[in-house]
């Protein structure tokens, strides 16, 4: 079950947030799920429903966040 | 194909006739197409007012296209992503009457960095009603490169002046403190000047001509018809898609390199249609690249509509309802979706055609009697400036030429015609000998260079120019399809389209040399700020297309008629076409 969060950008977040799924900008509100036990951003719910049924997987040097981007994403996310 | 017509039962329930309808589109377009002619008549820049390499489109309260002219299908493709990401992260409030927003950004759903789009909103009686927008490709934006277009870009930063969607004018008056900071950072600004301020009249053209329609009809109505066009359009191409047997087709291709790592680069794409519904998927094209090739998702995006556009009904109104149903799907971080602080300002020029090319493969397992052989897929970009001996004024210019365009079951290719995302128009000698301080010596199609086939492919140009007296220019380029294995591929048994090529002759030479051995540039096709001397000759070739099945089966008058007026040498006919007259 996912839920909408609205992403909050400081004026020096000049890097746009993209969807795990399509690659599509998020601009405001991103749709968090979790797929196979891990925490996944997307532009849409059906999105998430490509993204679970397709078993998509990223392409080779796709960059989702990693340990080091866990504060600037909690940051963007409007968590800290 | 025959569409599900407006006047069919309509599931939305609608009560517009299918005439007025047709006549409330086509008020759209020309709404769109004023805004164009607007644009060309006042803008400072050949790449404006003779290249036309600018859009214009309208849209609705939420960022749905609802009419467009024939400009540049990329950028129009572009311009869907734009708007509608712009109004997301900036919030509906945040507009005023009299606003007008711009924007660069190419991670924010531009194609490339140099391509500027300008955004108005329109009210009516106080009410927001929706936006106008133009999109058009700046020449000089500043950047490493003279021309905002270096080939060796690793990162946005050398590639030019990133802007993020901002006010440039606030209720009508212009934001001077961020124009003086543009105007700071380009090579050019008295152009800059011109062609921005041409954008954003056209703007104004285009908010008037839409008040006076909304006068005419009401905005109740005209926002209605907004939704049924679109909901006509999804629901027409539908049925082509719907037309289209089941099934995965995939295609693989690849670039002969960066500009940065002279190293072959890799793109995939799998396509599913599953009833109405197309899903178009990158996954397994390769890690976005160090050089400037990587295409943002829009430029992706867009290749994938610009294809479909291509094999389904040309009468489907072109709006956000047309787009509903395909799906694309660019992994972040891939050479088909740039992430920051990639380079991309060659993705648009070069990889869009190639990934428009390899829709058009993979379909052709269903579609053959609809898709196209490979075309040139160069824009053959060439970027100078200097001072001008005559007005000692610095210029810079940003030069694309037509290429080959590939052959089809049912026709030759286009000869040098502008790659398929553009839809641009060539500069013609006259204007650029009066701008600029070099000579066309030489102009013409290339013998032999579209592949052969019982449908040839187009052919490809050469122009040789030469820097005037007293000149000095600093010049870039960014060129494909120039080497091995990368030539435009033919189609059932036609033949891959000639090469491209970029050429320099110093002064007192007596041949043409390759950049690396004059110059000792990494690349001969990408190379950035090569200074270039009075009496010093460039030559340009672009790239021809791919042919079309046999040659040995092209029918003989054609050979005959493509001997005789040179665009088949008598060799080429004989052993190619198993030509045997004399």
């Amino acid at each position: 079950m996912g839920r909408w969060e609205e992403i909050k950008h400081e004026i020096w977040d000049t890097v746009v947030t993209p969807c795990d799924c399509c690659g599509q900008v998020v601009a405001r509100h991103m749709w968090i799920a979790e797929v196979n036990g891990v925490q996944r951003q997307f532009c849409s719910p059906g999105c998430e429903e490509l993204y679970a049924i397709r078993g998509h997987d990223a392409a080779p040097g796709a960059r989702f966040p990693g340990p080091d981007d866990a504060g600037r994403d909690a940051d963007r996310r409007g968590q800290r | 194909m025959t569409p599900a017509p407006a006047s069919s039962p309509d599931p939305t329930g609608s009560t517009l006739d299918p005439i007025q309808l047709t006549i409330i589109n086509n008020a759209f377009v020309n709404v769109c197409r004023e805004m164009g002619i607007t644009m060309t008549r006042t803008a400072f820049s050949p790449i404006f007012n003779e290249g036309l390499d600018f859009s214009c489109a309208m849209f609705d309260r939420e960022g749905n296209m609802i009419g467009q002219a024939e400009y540049c299908p990329g950028q129009l493709a572009a311009s869907i992503f734009i708007v509608r990401w712009t109004l997301q992260e900036l919030g509906l409030d945040s507009f005023e009457p009299g606003d007008v927003i711009l924007h660069n950004d190419p991670y924010r759903g531009g194609n490339h960095i140099p391509e500027h789009s300008v955004l108005r909103p329109v009210y009516y009686d106080g009410e927001l009603w929706g936006f106008v927008a133009n999109v058009g490709h700046l020449a000089e934006i500043g950047g490493k490169a003279v021309g905002s277009f270096a080939a060796d870009a690793t990162e946005i930063f050398q590639e030019g002046l990133r802007i993020p969607p901002v006010k440039i004018v606030s209720r009508d008056e212009p934001n001077l403190d961020l124009w003086r900071l543009i105007m700071a950072n380009h090579r050019t600004p008295r152009n800059t000047w011109g062609d921005l301020n041409a954008q954003i009249g056209s703007l104004r053209v285009a908010e008037r001509r839409l008040v006076q329609l909304i006068d005419r009809y009401g905005p109740e109505l005209l926002t209605r018809a907004g939704n049924e066009l679109m909901d006509y359009s999804e629901r027409w191409m539908r049925t082509e898609i719907a037309a289209i047997p089941d099934g995965t087709y995939e295609f693989t291709d690849y670039m002969e390199n960066d500009g940065v790592v002279d190293e072959p680069v890799k793109f995939h794409v799998k396509l599913t249609i599953d009833g109405e519904h197309m899903i178009a998927d990158w996954t397994g094209s390769q890690p976005q690249v160090r050089g400037p090739i990587n295409t943002t998702y829009a430029v992706t995006a867009g290749a994938v509509y610009n294809a479909i556009m291509h094999l389904t009904n040309p009468n489907i109104p072109k709006n956000s309802g047309a787009y509903r149903t395909i799906h694309v799907i660019a992994p972040p971080g891939t050479v088909v979706n740039v992430v920051y602080p990639g380079a991309s300002v060659g993705g648009n020029t070069e990889t869009h055609p190639k990934l428009f090319d390899m829709v058009m493969g993979a379909m052709g397992a269903v579609l053959r009697d609809k898709v196209s052989a490979a075309q040139g897929a160069s824009c053959c970009n060439f970027l100078f400036g200097g001072t001008h001996p005559k007005t000692q004024e610095f210029y810079a210019n940003y030069h694309l030429e037509g290429c080959g365009w590939g052959a089809k079951d049912y026709d030759d290719g286009n000869d040098a015609t502008i790659v398929v995302n553009g839809n641009c128009r060539n500069t013609p000698v006259e204007i650029f000998e009066t701008r600029y301080p070099l000579q066309t010596i030489e102009y013409s199609l290339i013998t032999d260079s579209g592949g052969a086939g019982r449908r040839r492919g187009g052919l490809g140009t050469r122009r040789i120019m030469r820097i005037g007296a007293g000149a000095q220019i600093t010049a870039s380029a960014l060129f494909d399809r120039t080497k091995g294995r990368f030539r435009a591929w033919g189609l059932e048994g036609g033949l891959p389209g000639g090469y491209g090529a970029i050429l320099v002759k110093r002064r007192g030479d007596d041949r043409f040399r390759t950049f690396p051995e004059v110059f000792g540039t990494v690349s001969a096709s990408k190379f950035t700020n090569v200074v270039l001397e009075e009496g010093d000759e460039v030559l340009l070739d672009s790239p021809g297309g791919g042919g079309f099945g046999d040659p040995r089966e092209r029918d003989r008058e054609s050979v005959r008629c493509d001997v005789e007026e040179g665009l088949v040498s008598e060799d080429a006919a004989r052993s190619l076409y198993g030509w045997d007259e004399a």
